[in-house]
């Protein structure tokens, strides 16, 4: 098991490596410079001077060395649009907000997603099949702002519940809570759907049933326990999504969160910052495979001795 | 086949997304037919901002245009968009996928690399990186947004020339003699056309979201091209005084949308012997 993890630990060193040479070369493929004369007019010492300063005069793999060396002692060095702060406090500062408003979108997506999910598969082609796979396309394939939209509509300018926007307190937090859940709670419940429906047509559910056991023993103790295992493996798309959706959703709530840091670092070409964002983005994900892999052997016994057979 | 025409049929809500996709699609070929001015046209300066009426449906917007006219004109943008992106993915991803599932091996592994490239960075990201290196502009965000959706294509492709050439039609053909490619490209591929046809269907759907990301960052199709992601965007200012100019977007964006992932996936379940169901 220790090796096992051990191997998946470098191996996703290794993505992260692959990635950030990625990123860098993108980065720096953008045309335009943090320090050109459109973003701040410097006379051409001065931006020679600050150009040395940040050592942007170097070769890029130097650069991009420097960049992981600093990285692994954890300086990170700052971002040209806050030079005023560490890039750790500012990451610190903003994704603390960004992680604990997506965290609580998660909190009510998971339960209230598979709860939906399961009735679903157990009232397939009813009514309210149709009903829940409305909600979760709709929750998967339309852009979040616009969600966003439709509720600052109908809560903050027609019922008069919720303020359009900010970040203080309880009553701003409650839309862009629901709107950071909604993408997971739709996928969830498809996936909690789809794999339900795939498991009840297994021949051992049949067993069961002409043992006669009861359908909702069956539901809770046979089907739903094997359809949990591959709705796991969906967390890891969820995580991005999370990332990606808080560009709108704190954009549109007007929250100081880290959203607007994925924008703004790619316009004005804050290398640091962008580099910052991305190792967080792929160790963020990396860790989420990590978690995953590590709990479908705890969950699924067949997983755990295949990966035995293969040790030996 | 009639099976799964038969259970596409009671799927009501794909039926009824498929009926709204044409009138769409009927709305953007005519659009110059049904609007009353240019979508470019700054034909009401006098009522600018003016809410919806009876000479214009849908209100006027801050720079005197017919919201209706640029809400149609939308459509004809976001359409082509999502067709012409999946139409991009589907020149990339289907060849690509199909010679990693025949051949497997090296071919398999570096192109099952590629798409594990393209699947670690969130493709909105990936596309804001490509939009600011190669510019803005129909064209461009079209091929962009091509080019970063082909991986679920090329995935689909992969695993059903897997399953296929267990099949004995494919020993058959092997056993005639008949050169890898053209078995590949005759035999092989035209009996993986309904995952394809998912694939492109969900492909469109996601590109014309990604289309409507960009355009609300800023950095999508360029004005007075009218895209309703930018419409939004500019609408939202204004979102506590003139409703119908973030609104009317919103709807139209959400139905396309909507209605064409809820054709993929209707496609997709009645392929799918599995999810079914017993009905």
């Amino acid at each position: 098991m220790a090796l096992y993890i051990l191997k998946r630990i470098l191996s996703i060193m290794f993505s992260v490596i692959i990635v950030t040479i990625i990123i860098f070369s993108l980065m720096h493929s953008i045309p335009g410079g943090p320090f050109d004369e459109d973003k701040m007019p410097l006379s051409k010492a001065a931006k020679e001077k600050i150009m040395k300063m940040y050592g942007l005069d170097q070769p890029l793999y130097i650069q991009y060395l420097k960049y992981i060396w600093n990285a692994l002692h954890f300086k990170f060095g700052r971002s040209y649009q806050s030079p005023g702060e560490e890039m750790i406090d500012l990451i610190n500062r903003t994704f603390r907000v960004s992680a604990f408003l997506g965290g609580l979108g998660l909190f009510w997506a998971i339960p209230i997603g598979i709860l939906l999910g399961i009735i679903s598969a157990v009232k397939a082609n009813s009514f309210i099949d149709y009903l829940f796979t409305l909600f979760s396309s709709y929750a998967i394939s339309v852009p979040i702002y616009v969600t966003a939209i439709f509720m600052i509509f109908t809560f903050s300018l027609g019922l008069g519940w919720f303020p359009t926007g900010g970040f203080e307190g309880l009553k701003t937090w409650v839309m862009p809570i629901i709107a950071y859940g909604l993408y997971p709670s739709g996928i969830i419940i498809r996936y909690t759907r789809n794999s339900m429906l795939e498991v009840m047509n297994e021949p051992y559910i049949l067993t069961a049933k002409s043992k006669g056991l009861p359908l909702k023993s069956i539901i809770v103790n046979h089907v739903f326990k094997n359809a949990m295992i591959p709705i796991i493996t969906i967390i890891l798309p969820i995580f991005a999504r999370i990332i990606t959706g808080s560009i709108f959703v704190e954009t549109i709530f007007r929250i100081p969160g880290l959203g607007k840091y994925f924008v703004s670092s790619i316009t004005q070409r804050d290398y640091p910052l962008m580099m910052t964002l991305m190792l967080l983005v792929t160790f963020l994900l990396g860790f989420t495979y990590l978690s995953i892999d590590i709990l479908y052997t705890i969950i699924d016994p067949r997983v755990r001795l295949w990966g035995k057979e293969i040790r030996k | 086949m009639l099976q799964i025409w038969n259970h596409f049929k009671k799927n009501k809500l794909c039926i009824i997304s498929f009926g709204i996709i044409l009138l769409l699609i009927l709305a953007a070929f005519s659009a110059s037919l049904i609007t009353p001015t240019g979508y470019a046209d700054m034909e009401y300066l006098n009522k600018i901002n003016s809410f919806p009426s009876k000479d214009n449906w849908f209100g006027v917007d801050s720079m005197g245009r017919d919201y209706f006219t640029r809400v149609v004109y939308g459509t004809r943008v976001s359409l082509f968009v999502g067709f012409a992106s999946a139409i991009v993915a589907l020149i990339v991803g289907v060849p690509l996928g199909a010679l990693a599932g025949y051949f497997k091996g090296t071919v398999d592994w570096v192109v099952m690399r590629l798409v594990e490239i393209f699947s670690v960075i969130p493709s909105l990201l990936l596309a804001m990186f490509f939009v600011t290196i190669f510019g803005n502009g129909l064209k461009n965000i079209v091929l962009i947004i091509g080019l970063i959706s082909w991986r679920n294509i090329c995935r689909s492709v992969r695993g059903e020339i897997i399953v296929l050439k267990e099949k004995e039609f494919f020993l058959a053909a092997k056993a005639i003699g008949i050169k890898p490619l053209r078995i590949l490209f005759r035999h092989l591929l035209p009996n993986a056309v309904a995952p394809i046809i998912v694939g492109v269907v969900l492909c469109s759907s996601h590109a014309i979201m990604i289309e409507a990301m960009l355009s609300f960052l800023g950095i999508g199709v360029n004005p007075p091209i009218p895209s309703w992601g930018k419409m939004i965007s500019d609408g939202i200012y204004y979102i506590q005084f003139y409703w119908h100019l973030p609104l009317f977007p919103s709807i139209f964006l959400t139905i396309t949308i909507l209605s064409l992932s809820l054709i993929g996936d209707g496609i997709r379940d009645a392929l799918d012997p599995k999810i079914r169901g017993k009905s």
